[in-house]
């Protein structure tokens, strides 16, 4: 990245949005409440969702409507697109699952 | 002038045609559509000797065979897997049910053994706490089905047989000394005919040789989920037969077991019936709670044309000199290749190794059809 | 089974136009949207509140603000949330709805499915920071965010200066525009929009607005590669050919970038369409796919297409295919007599087709050009659910696909959970090319219920094994 690069932010013209606690991967995030989960991960500086099936290539939130699938992630165990799933307070996200299992599974 | 002139590509044309061909013949093969995209295409891929039917146990066996040997006849080894399968009763009267079917089989060859729940569940782990009784056989596993059309491709290029794909027959004709296909690209002839149309050979056989052989048109569905982490390592199937389940390679969770959609010959299958859909997912997730967490991805739809006892037609057409058909049977994936070969073997003149299905008996007689075959002139093949 | 006189499936401009026409003629109308709330894309309601000035899109909020409110007011029932994953004539639509699976009847059908994007890979797409122009606009207008700065807005049409001047506006820094086209190509289609001034004026202020910035505005150029390990880091431009091939040896240049916001043109989402039997064609300019519909939208007995999903045509033209098609059901169903009918529609027509020859200029300007997809190189990934390179398809080709079902059964190529929504325009491409087919010839995946993956935990619900819908037993 270069010097001058800035995060994935929210437009400063328009009011904040209060923050809840949810973890990621087990590690504590606050995320604007409301906003696509997706969306508020790259604010958070987390671009990257999950790796590809078999390449293993890194990937994340693409089409932000639902149709590439590449935003999958776990929300409190079930399989969520998070560029449609709204931040709530609480809630346990769970990133590439597939791999994990199978990183475990070799370990 | 070809010897020999299949009409349609599945999994029992194909096999047909590269026998006939390994066996010196000059073989034209034409197909509607791509080789193996109907039935032989997109069946759940399962090779389940404990789903088979009783009477067919010596044909699976063989069947299956070709298949684990599918490397030396076919170039690959097609995705070939023997996993063992578990076939499952949820009730008393499922488990009697299992244990009669089961015991049929075994009479006629199946290596079948009957197994407590929790044995079951040492097998397969992955099982819920709901079976009262299985049965295990070690020869079932799976093949990649939607392979096929590209081995086969490659095979019969290898064996010279001349493939015609996306190649509608608009009618065949006995002609003196054989038959003339009829297509777009002009007129294909050879000695002889083998029709294996699958649910397609109704209509044929009706338009062409005034010949009725009613088939009935199984619509099945197939589901598969995304890849999961692996929750499944056997086919499980249940005693009524309308499930296999098995985890492929890859992750992805393959639910099949002749649950109907609605399609005919027609338009193909079109529809998929959500409440058979949701029905056979339940029916999954009851033996293998896991899949809970899975999403299923795409559902499609084969068509199965069976006879009406749905056991093979193999054989020469009555009053049809050099004309054969090839199919009817349900669940013609394990045995096709194998009715392939029996039916190559009685068309070079020799002693199939076992016996074929004489298409006589589903031939049934209608006043147009009788005037039609009878009106023919006698080959002088 | 809950049942209605028609069912929109979509509500973006068309549905809700089709759903407050339906309503005012007496119809029992329900609109299933995937959204929290109706409004479709271009009319994205917000995810938050927002303030309505000074942002980028002001005007598409205003309008789709007053869309929601009619459509509201209307007496519709608005089933957003529900995601539909079949369709069949009769007519029944299955959904996942928040709580559980639903199954609706109804006697008629208007879909308003809309588009999907059309990206064509290149090395580097599938990376985190790498994002579609119409997801760029969604992160600008729904959530009011920008991506990570600088930005590299890439592609094809109007939506590239769109995203370029919003994410001025909204603070973040847009490195560079990639264009595909020429400004001679830009300028010959201005003529056909000399009938919508307002839009030409919203154009001129994003070009002012990027001049000011001094964003470099690269044309005829593309994204050779966007480089980078775990994210965008930089990416390489390269001049084009007329046809969208680049230019072999043209002088490349690589510019730092943290993200990249990319698309070639907008697809008609035709899967619900082709589930219900419709008839399709192809027709580049049109974005691809077109399925066969009659001028008022109807494709069939009680079914209607309505808005970009009949071939891409813009918004005001969505709005009034909404409206015809909500006529036609009206009068289809009895509702109006076929007098009524045609004294309605024929004031319609007329700026239909004004509204449709405005944005058929933009679609052809956007068609996909052929040198695009063939440029692919054989490492690059086609598939991104499969991971799926082109070497692979050239070498299913050369093993004798000539359609993109045997492609997708021979190579997995459009077999994963996007149901080849992602890859398809690519894969047909380079089949067509490699076999020189046409696009009709090489054929369209067959669409595959669900239409959407459908999470088992909600669809198969709390059951008993007596629960599950035996079908007859076969003989053993």
């Amino acid at each position: 990245m270069t010097q001058d690069a800035a995060g994935w932010r929210a437009d400063p013209a328009h009011p904040a949005v209060p923050c809840v606690a949810v973890t990621l991967d087990g590690q504590t995030l606050h995320l604007p409440e409301g906003q696509s989960l997706a969306v508020a991960l790259a604010m958070a500086g987390q671009l990257e969702l999950r790796r590809s099936p078999t390449a293993g290539t890194p990937r994340g939130m693409f089409c932000l409507m639902g149709s590439c699938q590449e935003c999958l992630v776990h929300v409190d165990g079930n399989a969520v697109l998070s560029c449609l799933e709204p931040v709530r307070a609480g809630m346990s996200v769970e990133r590439d699952l597939l791999h994990r299992a199978r990183d475990g599974a070799s370990a | 002038m070809h010897d020999t002139l299949v009409v349609g590509g599945g999994v029992m044309g194909c096999a047909v045609a590269l026998h006939l061909a390994r066996a010196g013949q000059r073989v034209v093969l034409l197909e509607k559509g791509g080789l193996c995209m109907q039935a032989s295409g997109v069946n759940a891929g399962t090779l389940a000797i404990q789903i088979k039917r009783a009477a067919l146990i010596p044909y699976a066996l063989r069947g299956w065979e070709m298949w684990s040997d599918a490397r030396q006849w076919l170039g690959s080894d097609a995705g070939f897997h023997q996993v063992g399968g578990v076939t499952l009763a949820f009730t008393q009267e499922e488990a009697e049910m299992l244990a009669e079917r089961m015991e049929a089989r075994r009479r006629n060859g199946a290596p079948i053994e009957m197994v407590g729940s929790n044995r079951a569940r040492e097998l397969e782990p992955g099982l819920s706490d709901k079976p009262v009784l299985a049965s295990w056989c070690a020869l079932d596993g799976y093949a990649s089905s939607n392979e096929l059309g590209m081995l086969f491709r490659a095979a019969l290029a290898n064996a010279d047989v001349e493939v015609r794909e996306f190649a509608s027959v608009d009618a065949i004709d006995r002609l003196s000394g054989g038959y003339t296909a009829r297509t777009l690209a002009g007129p294909v002839s050879a000695s002889r005919v083998v029709l294996a149309g699958g649910m397609w050979l109704e209509a044929l056989l009706k338009r062409d040789f005034g010949i009725h052989i009613p088939l009935i048109c199984r619509v099945n569905q197939v589901s598969v989920t995304e890849r999961m982490p692996p929750i499944m390592r056997r086919v499980v199937g249940v005693a009524t037969g309308q499930l296999t389940l098995k985890q492929s390679q890859n992750g992805t969770v393959i639910i099949g077991g002749g649950w109907q959609g609605k399609g005919d010959p027609e338009r193909g299958g079109y529809e998929v019936i959500p409440e058979n859909l949701i029905g056979n997912l339940r029916l999954a997730s009851y033996a293998v709670p896991a899949l809970r967490k899975a999403r299923v991805v795409r559902t499609w739809l084969g068509l199965e044309g069976n006879t009406e006892d749905a056991m093979p037609i193999v054989g020469e057409l009555p009053g049809a000199p050099n004309a054969f058909v090839i199919g009817g049977v349900r669940g013609g994936f394990t045995i096709g290749p194998f009715m392939g070969m029996l039916l190559a073997q009685h068309i070079l003149g020799q002693q199939p190794e076992m016996p074929i299905f004489d298409p006589t008996r589903a031939i049934v007689p209608s006043p147009s059809a009788a005037g039609k075959t009878t009106r023919r002139p006698d080959s002088a093949s | 089974m809950s049942r209605y006189d028609v069912i929109i499936l979509g509500g973006g401009p068309a549905g809700m136009r089709a759903a407050i026409t339906a309503r005012q003629h007496g119809l029992d109308v329900a609109v299933i949207d995937e959204g929290q709330r109706p409004g479709g894309q271009i009319y994205r309601a917000p995810s938050r509140d927002l303030q309505p000035h000074e942002r980028a899109g002001a005007t598409d909020l205003a309008q789709g603000e007053r869309l929601r409110a009619a459509v509201a007011e209307s007496g519709a029932h608005l089933l957003t949330r529900h995601r539909a994953w079949a369709a069949a004539p009769g007519i029944r639509v299955d959904c996942i709805a928040p709580d559980g699976p639903i199954s609706l009847e109804a006697d008629a059908l208007i879909l308003a499915t809309g588009t999907i994007e059309r990206v064509i890979p290149m090395p580097g797409l599938t990376l985190p920071g790498v994002i579609g122009l119409a997801a760029a606009t969604i992160l600008l207008k729904a959530h009011a965010v920008v991506p990570g700065g600088p930005t590299v807005v890439a592609g094809v049409g109007p939506l590239l200066y769109a995203v370029a001047a919003g994410i001025g506006k909204a603070g973040g820094r847009v490195a560079a525009v990639v264009d595909l086209l020429a400004p001679s190509e830009w300028a010959g289609a201005l003529l056909g929009l000399i009938s919508r001034p307002d839009l030409l004026a919203r154009g001129a202020g994003w070009m002012a607005g990027l001049r000011r910035a001094g964003v470099p505005i690269h044309h005829r150029a593309t994204l050779a590669a966007i480089h980078g390990g775990r994210g965008v880091e930089a990416v390489e431009i390269a001049p084009v050919a007329a046809d969208w091939s680049m230019i072999p040896g043209g002088p490349q240049s690589r510019i730092a970038a943290a993200s990249v916001a990319v698309g070639h043109g907008l697809v008609p989402a035709t899967e619900f369409a082709r589930l219900m039997g419709v008839a399709h064609r192809y027709d580049a300019a049109r974005g691809g796919w077109v399925p066969e519909v009659s001028e008022d939208g109807r494709a069939g007995e009680n079914l209607y297409i309505a808005g970009d999903c009949a071939g891409v045509s813009g918004a005001a033209a969505a709005e009034l295919a909404g409206s015809l098609a909500g006529l036609g059901v009206a009068r289809d169903l009895g509702r109006i007599s076929d007098d009524t009918y045609e004294k309605l529609t024929a004031r319609l027509r007329p700026s239909l087709r004004r509204a449709q020859r405005f944005g058929w200029t933009i679609s052809a300007m956007m068609a996909l050009r052929p040198g695009l997809a063939c440029g692919i190189a054989p490492k690059t990934i086609v598939c991104r659910c499969e991971d799926i390179s082109r070497q692979a398809i050239d070498n299913a080709v050369a093993g004798g696909v000539r359609h993109v079902n045997q492609l997708k059964s021979t190579t997995r190529c459009g077999m994963g959970p996007c149901q080849g929504r992602s890859c398809a325009d690519a894969a047909a491409e380079i089949v067509a090319a490699n076999t020189g087919l046409s696009r009709e010839a090489v054929g369209i995946w067959t669409p595959r219920v669900p239409l959407r993956p459908i999470p088992l935990e909600i669809a198969l619900g709390d059951f008993t094994y007596a629960d599950i819908p035996w079908p007859p037993m076969l003989p053993a």
